[in-house]
């Protein structure tokens, strides 16, 4: 049974994210605020990096220790014009420490805010990047009606 | 639905026309053995695909692949755009082929942030099946790994089959392998910009 486990699961995307895994029967591990994320996620088969603040330090503390690591990046990052200085740049450092980590085993998703709010597109690219692990990077520069 | 591609006699770009085919879609080829040279024949190129529902920005010489795709950004509905990783290793890679791609992936970036851009997906490639190194490149070498073709078509079915996703980017990894490959290949000591051989 695959072990999952997800940070940030009482609501949006990461509740989602948590139903999607139970529903599909993995053994899914919610990870909320004063949680022991470190020690508890340690040997997880696939662990969501979802809740912003402490990325950087679960990114760095659990890449080696957990099969894969799917992490929830920001377009922001494209947009530097964008007034949220702080969290654009935290964002950033996050982006460019998976791009030197090099890892095969972590896929960085760069959402928007609708995407966010939309989290069956999220689940598809997840879906599809179990299938093609050698993506390390999704990135949802802009959601909304079709022009096709 | 009409699908224009260019490049599309070899590699990923033959691929993708026959499996377009396949799926039932009008297809048109633009390649210099027909006579669209998307650098000689630069407006001869953007009248064929003006109108197409698709248009796949596939075949690179220097910069005409981002000409291509301010060409036609108001004149066709969607475009998917072949990049490289290797833009995001300009100290690793001094090529004229890095700051290409680099300006190409700019050019997308544009479109994204315009509310009246177009439906674009940019793939950032890596190596790719059937690109066999020359031995007398001393910048080819063999990757431990190669992207299928099936991949990257699975990456554009994934865009078209979630049509809310307007603009998408794709990235694939270099392997600490290749990455080592290139750190040889292109000391980052050598400041001088090695010209890309299939320009000349």
């Amino acid at each position: 049974m695959l072990k999952v486990g997800i940070t940030g699961t009482t609501r949006g995307l990461g509740k989602a994210l948590h139903d999607h895994f139970v529903n599909k029967g993995c053994w899914v591990i919610a990870f909320n605020r004063g949680s022991d994320i470190v020690n508890g996620a340690i040997g997880c088969d696939l662990f969501i990096n979802n809740t912003y603040g402490m990325q950087i330090d679960l990114l760095n503390q659990l890449y080696a220790n957990v099969g894969k690591m799917i992490v929830m990046g920001s377009i922001v990052t494209d947009f530097p014009d964008v007034e949220m200085p702080e969290y654009t740049d935290r964002k950033s450092e996050l982006e460019q420490r998976v791009l030197d980590l090099n890892s095969p085993n972590i896929v960085l998703l760069k959402l928007s805010s609708t995407a966010y709010n939309d989290s069956q597109i999220v689940i598809n690219a997840i879906e599809y990047w179990l299938e093609n692990p050698l993506v390390n990077v999704i990135s949802f520069r802009a959601i909304g009606a079709p022009n096709r | 639905m009409k699908m224009v591609i260019t490049g599309h006699t070899w590699g990923i770009g033959k691929s993708l026309y026959n499996s377009f085919k396949s799926a039932e879609w009008e297809v048109v080829g633009l390649s210099r053995s027909n006579g669209y040279d998307i650098d000689k024949d630069f407006e001869r190129v953007v009248e064929a695909a003006t109108g197409a529902d698709l248009f796949i920005n596939n075949a690179y010489r220097d910069q005409q692949q981002t000409k291509l795709v301010n060409a036609l950004k108001n004149k066709v509905t969607k475009m998917i755009v072949m990049g490289s990783v290797s833009r995001l290793y300009p100290e690793l890679i001094h090529t004229d082929y890095v700051y290409d791609k680099q300006a190409l992936a700019e050019a997308c970036r544009l479109i994204s942030i315009d509310p009246n851009g177009i439906d674009l997906l940019h793939l950032d490639l890596s190596f790719i099946e059937g690109q066999d190194p020359d031995p007398n490149k001393p910048t080819d070498f063999i990757s431990d790994y190669n992207i299928q073709y099936e991949e990257i078509i699975s990456a554009i079915d994934f865009w078209m089959s979630n049509p809310k996703i307007r603009q998408m980017e794709f990235r694939w990894k270099l392997t600490p392998f290749v990455y080592n490959q290139l750190k040889q290949a292109f000391p980052t000591f050598d400041s001088s910009r090695i010209q890309y051989e299939s320009k000349n």
